[in-house]
């Protein structure tokens, strides 16, 4: 599954490229984010990840690779993890830019998420929309980080 | 595969099966089944908890109360409600769909209770219920709440109703005028289905229509122009009325494009079944009530 999304911030570039490196507050801007460990800086972490879709639920702890970084402008990560409960593997490849737009600045985002195993037969169109809704509270989370810094 | 292990309680009352999920982490009322066990096995849904109500006497009953509604008990399955007398008589859309849910094994032992609190968009049960105007009952820890099926089921597998709220009685006025239902369907689930209940005015004038398209999206989605257009209409003007603002009422559907079909597809399906309906409806004769 192939995701796009972009969003306006009210911030410069170098001020939102601080924000994505602050580890703690941009994993708090995602749905479900917990524990997020820095195992070394800047390369590897590991983080637990819970969502809940009705009665399903599920517990991934990742591990987080940023695998290409140009500051102020490109991060490249990917996590990978199994579910807890059923053994689905989860991969996310994130491939986030940082643009400025007159004072602002731009920051799109190109996710891919491949799922492997039981949780798939949930049928995509349910999970796609899922990865959608956590997009759009990830958006409103760092607007409002951005805004009160 | 097994489930994981859990605890299991058969109460005699609702509200021994309350409390009992109330004082567990992350118990489920279990009846049929045929969704809870499947996704307990394949390790999707885990529980620490099943409160199994088959032993709560008076949640399979169906009557035509003293309201003149009719009540469903939650624990009904698909196959009772198919046989029975009175739906037959006051609302044989829901038997006919009743009969045709799923699969014979899920008749027999899935309740139309479960089929509304799994929430799952592409279900038969919701659609209709919403056109006949039911209400859910809900009793919980702290007493009863009614919940307009309309608003019960809130997205995808999501629906109001908190862990410890056992959902007792389904509940609609009885239908006084023509009521249609049709679905479209690849596999076991329809891909969109449409139902439709018609009050009459007496003198061949539809009064007020209700009209729900299941399936494209979350949830059951009102037509409400198409409502709006039916209301105070001569039976013989019905296609007229519906035709001139079906393009623009499907268009503000919400549909999702899923292994069901594209959006448009879908979207030009619930058209098509609506006009059928239409038709269906047009040739209820009120004398014969």
């Amino acid at each position: 599954m192939e995701f796009n999304m972009s969003m306006v911030v009210p911030a410069s570039p170098e001020e939102l490229w601080k924000t994505l490196l602050d580890v703690p507050s941009i994993s708090s801007c995602i749905p479900g984010c917990e524990n997020v460990e820095e195992i070394e800086r800047f390369a590897t972490y590991k983080a637990t990840v819970k969502q809940k879709i009705g009665p399903f639920k599920v517990e991934v702890p990742a591990d987080i690779v940023v695998e290409a970084m140009t500051a102020p402008s490109n991060v490249r990560i990917r996590a990978t993890g199994r579910d807890k409960f059923t053994g689905t593997r989860l991969t996310a490849s994130l491939d986030v830019n940082v643009t400025a737009e007159g004072s602002d600045s731009t920051l799109a985002v190109e996710a891919k998420v491949d799922i492997q195993g039981r949780l798939a037969s949930m049928g995509l169109g349910v999970i796609k929309r899922r990865v959608d809704q956590n997009f759009e509270e990830f958006e409103i989370k760092l607007k409002n980080l951005v805004g009160a810094a | 595969m097994l489930p994981l292990p859990f605890t299991f309680d058969r109460p005699t009352t609702a509200a021994a099966a309350i409390a009992a999920i109330g004082g567990s982490d992350d118990g489920m009322f279990y009846s049929g089944g045929t969704e809870l066990l499947l996704a307990m096995k394949m390790r999707v849904i885990h529980t620490d908890r099943l409160v199994d109500i088959k032993g709560i006497p008076g949640l399979d009953r169906i009557v035509l109360n003293g309201s003149n509604e009719v009540e469903i008990g939650s624990r009904c399955v698909h196959r009772m409600i198919a046989k029975d007398p009175v739906i037959g008589e006051h609302v044989p859309a829901l038997s006919a769909l009743c009969a045709n849910v799923a699969n014979v094994r899920v008749r027999s032992v899935g309740t139309i209770g479960g089929n509304l609190c799994f929430g799952e968009p592409h279900a038969d049960p919701p659609t209709l219920l919403a056109a006949l105007n039911a209400r859910l009952v809900l009793q919980g820890p702290d007493g009863t709440r009614s919940v307009d099926v309309d608003d019960f089921i809130r997205s995808e597998l999501e629906t109001v109703r908190e862990p410890d709220e056992l959902l007792t009685t389904i509940v609609f006025p009885r239908p006084t005028g023509p009521v249609t239902y049709r679905r479209f369907k690849h596999g076991e689930r329809p891909s969109v289905n449409v139902g439709m209940a018609w009050s009459m005015s007496g003198d061949g004038m539809i009064k007020s229509a209700r009209v729900r398209v299941g399936a494209l999206g979350s949830r059951p989605q009102p037509l409400r122009a198409v409502e709006a257009a039916l209301a105070g209409r001569a039976i013989a003007d019905v296609r007229t009325a519906i035709e001139a603002v079906l393009v623009d009422a499907l268009n503000e559907l919400e549909v999702n494009a899923d292994r069901h079909g594209g959006a448009d597809y879908k979207r030009h399906l619930a058209g098509v079944l609506l006009l059928r309906n239409a038709e269906e409806a047009m040739t209820y004769k009120e004398a014969s009530r």
